[in-house]
């Protein structure tokens, strides 16, 4: 092929701040086809999209959700950091049409950078029925970029952007915006930009944007020219700041973050017509679902309505699944002349694994759909913002609430989810109590031991093992507060979008997403620990024992498995479990979700059995015990991976025991109660 | 006091009726199975209970102060809880019954039919409840057009 017809390649970035309909311009535009990476060095999604558009090739990269690009947070270094390394060949900025004012100040940060940007004024309709007018062409030509009106909700003008973007990306022209910073501090910008600019080791740097952040001390940015040996030009740099401060009697950061909301406001000003102030459908709604009387009360009924979907609604597709692979597979294999070593790894330990990790892809899926249609109605951030003053008495934020309610469904993307708390304390404090959500890999244990004793109030136990979890995250997160991070917790900010109607391609792609990564882990992990299992009941110190130890427990009792299991009773004689439930929790540290699978395995018997003989092992307050122990004990290994990844081995370490310890001592706790109450018997 | 005032007002003393009703109910099958309250329509479920109280509030709201945009939002949300409430019980029926025909296919044993699941106060409240949107929605929309030529 010849060169003039090789496909053209062009990077496209995503830029905006939170809930500004970024996702649904990403999905727009790439399909719903992405796939989920890190950000190097870190945990932080990266969502990538590769889409052919006309003759080109396009990678289109979601940038997190950010209001600035400073080096405090890490959302804004990792975006900085991406429009500096990657250079992406045009920047599709999407901006909220009803809050330019806010939004803009990020527009004039990217052009700053010298990015190739077109805006995507989203939300039109929104500001239109507020009666907002926006001179959108003469806004374009004072900021020098393509504006593109959107409904993205409504895949209104989303093509068009694209377009555009693709347009000025191949096009690669100059950015010549320029904010006025006033005469002694231009004078000093000029003066750096030229020593710059003869430097060919900083040639990454656009050489104004790098005068700006050296002449605001931008922390990232000397460290950065520190390791590259540019002492004299820091030093130079800081002469200039200390002087001009001197002459604006202020912090020089301070005031070129004044210059810029000036032009943002002079733009707004200028080529925006508000109306005047009225109430409008949000603000009444608003009145509401945030009031002092009604918030809470609210969101507990959404909590509970989506706990009822999550668990009932799931009921067929879960007693299909089960059939299938506990019954209808099961006994395939062992129908077939295959060995019985073979069958019994097929059935006992493949078949037996997968249909425990299958059997709850219907409540996950439909707790995640819930979910992405309260996110993507605009509730969230509500609850985030009743939940505040409740958080912040209990030294958590209003935005631990994310992570917290991500963590019902998976703690892995909770740690991960804190990563947009600003406050360092903040943010470790929600890191360390987030595995206290119940996720759903513990809610086969407590459907299967709740269900053996406490069938007919099944959902009320199941809710209060939420509960629980709930309260005992804000006891450790005072307690963590009082003893490790005793710095205050910081404000709350977070712009409430407007309600929204979610679109069902946006909320069936984030619900297809978040499914698709449990069931990536469960495919791993979750199986390789359902094989160790088999292999640990059918071998012991003794050497093979044989597959028959599966289906006789005296057998079982001489495997790794019972071995392990017996040690462990020593330690938990209060509780009164057996070894079976004993060696069920020991593989739990691999992952929750093969706590029953292995239960399954160790007592010889069919999930849909198991309640029956559980009732027979177990009293009632052993089993709300065992509940218990399982919702608080160790993380998952993913789970501990993803807070060493986060906050580092020690954090982990802290996790790992601080959660071990707690669970032992509500569950001797629950145990001593119940034989007071005179339930133990 | 207008008719459709006092049809709002009397659902959300239902709501409040069984709030109370469920909470009994729930608290009764806690402490002695034996004796569980029957009250046709009332589920021994907290956490409807407490939904119930939020929506039976909610429709109270133009009994208790506030300005006329805010009870007007009140009704709104209630009513609209109140619907989600009912939308979900019938979705939950279906999957009762789609569970207990599954069941009878594979030839297992199963539960009582998915009519129980449809006598419910959420499901015949939130029928009631319904049109009570319509009428929310014109009195926030009345507000915001007041609020829009003050």
């Amino acid at each position: 092929m010849s060169r003039s017809k090789q496909a053209v390649k062009l990077k496209i970035a995503l830029a905006g701040n939170s809930n500004v309909g970024k996702s649904v311009i990403f999905n727009e535009i790439t399909g719903g086809r992405a796939f989920v990476a890190n950000w190097p060095g870190v945990t932080v999604e990266k969502k990538v999209g590769r889409i052919r558009f006309r003759d080109v090739n396009v990678e289109v990269v979601d940038l997190p959700g950010i209001y600035s690009l400073t080096p405090y947070t890490l959302d804004e270094m990792i975006a900085r950091r991406f429009i500096i390394e990657e250079k992406p060949d045009a920047i599709i900025n999407i901006v909220n049409a009803v809050n330019l004012d806010r939004n803009l100040y990020l527009t004039i940060l990217l052009l700053e950078m010298k990015a190739r940007l077109v805006i995507a004024l989203n939300m039109m309709d929104l500001a239109e029925a507020e009666g907002i007018k926006i001179d959108v062409d003469g806004l374009s030509r004072e900021l020098g970029v393509p504006i593109i009106p959107t409904i993205a909700v409504k895949g209104v003008g989303t093509r068009k952007v694209l377009e555009e973007a693709v347009k000025i990306a191949k096009s690669k022209q100059k950015v010549n915006f320029k904010v006025d910073y006033g005469g002694d501090v231009e004078k000093a910008l000029r003066e750096l930009t030229s020593i710059i600019e003869r430097e060919a080791d900083l040639r990454d740097y656009e050489p104004r944007w790098l005068a700006i952040k050296l002449l605001e001390g931008d922390e990232n940015i000397v460290s950065n020219l520190k390791s590259l040996g540019r002492r004299a030009l820091l030093e130079k740099a800081e002469r200039m700041r200390a002087e001009l401060e001197r002459k604006l009697n202020m912090n020089l950061e301070d005031y070129m973050i004044e210059k810029r909301y000036e032009l943002v406001f002079k733009l707004v000003s200028k080529y925006v017509i508000h109306p005047r102030k009225k109430a409008t459908f949000t603000d009444l709604l608003d009145s509401v679902l945030t009031s002092r009387i009604y918030g809470i009360p609210i969101l507990a009924t959404i909590v509970y309505m989506m706990f009822q979907f999550a668990f009932k609604v799931a009921e067929p597709f879960m007693t299909f699944i089960d059939w299938l692979f506990g019954t209808l597979l099961y006994e395939a294999v062992y129908s077939t002349s295959l060995p019985l070593i073979v069958k019994s790894f097929l059935a006992d330990g493949f078949l037996v694994g997968v249909g425990s990790i299958l059997v709850f892809v219907p409540n996950i899926a439909l707790l995640f759909l819930a979910l992405a249609v309260l996110e993507d109605i605009g509730y969230m951030a509500r609850a985030a913002y009743v939940v505040d003053k409740i958080m912040h008495k209990l030294k958590l934020t209003g935005k631990s609430i994310v992570p917290m309610a991500v963590g019902f469904g998976c703690n892995v993307p909770a740690i991960m989810a804190t990563r947009p708390i600003e406050d360092e304390a903040d943010r470790k404090v929600t890191a360390l109590v987030a595995p206290l959500m119940s996720c759903m890999a513990r809610l086969p244990v407590y459907l299967v031991v709740g269900g053996a004793f406490f069938a007919a109030q099944l959902g009320v136990v199941v809710m209060s093992m939420y509960v629980l979890g709930v309260l005992l995250a804000f006891v450790m997160a005072w307690i963590l507060r009082k003893v490790f991070f005793k710095a205050p917790s910081s404000g709350f900010i977070m712009e409430l979008p407007p309600y929204l109607a979610p679109t069902l391609k946006g909320i069936v792609v984030k619900t297809w997403e978040r499914t698709k990564r449990f069931l990536l882990k469960a495919g791993t992990v979750i199986l390789f620990a359902m094989f160790l299992v088999w292999v640990m009941s059918v071998t012991g110190p003794s050497g093979w024992i044989g597959v028959e130890a599966l289906s006789r427990p005296e057998l079982l009792e001489e495997s790794w498995v019972g071995v392990l299991g017996r040690g462990l009773q020593s330690v938990f004689w209060p509780m009164g479990w057996d070894w079976r439930a004993l060696s069920a929790l020991l593989l739990g540290f691999v992952a929750k979700e093969i706590v029953v699978g292995s239960m399954a395995i160790l007592y010889g018997a069919a999930e849909e059995e198991l309640p029956r003989l559980l009732s027979q092992v177990f009293t009632p307050v052993q089993a709300y015990a065992y509940m218990a122990f399982v919702l608080i004990y160790v993380p998952c290994l993913a789970t501990l991976a993803a807070i060493r990844s986060e906050l580092g081995t020690r954090y982990m370490l802290l996790a790992l025991f601080y959660e071990l310890a707690l669970a032992y001592v509500v569950a001797l706790l629950i145990t001593g109660f119940g034989a007071l109450w005179g339930g133990a018997g | 006091m207008r008719l459709k005032d006092l049809y709002i007002s009397a659902l959300g003393a239902a709501y409040l009726f069984y709030a109370i009703s469920s909470a009994a109910s729930w608290l009764l099958s806690w402490l002695d199975a034996r004796w569980p309250l029957i009250i046709p329509g009332a589920a021994p479920d907290i956490g409807l209970s407490i939904g119930f109280a939020t929506i039976g509030g909610l429709l109270l709201q133009q009994w208790m102060g506030g300005d006329e945009g805010f009870k007007a939002a009140a009704v709104l949300v209630g009513s609209f809880l109140a619907v989600a409430l009912m939308t979900l019980q019938l979705l939950v029926a279906g999957a009762s019954a789609l569970n207990a025909y599954i069941l009878s296919a594979i030839g297992e044993e199963w539960g009582p039919s998915a009519s129980m699941e449809l006598c419910r106060a959420d499901v015949v409240l939130g029928a009631f409840t319904a049109p009570v949107i319509r009428l929310a929605l014109r009195r926030v929309r009345e507000v915001v057009g007041v609020a829009a030529r003050a």
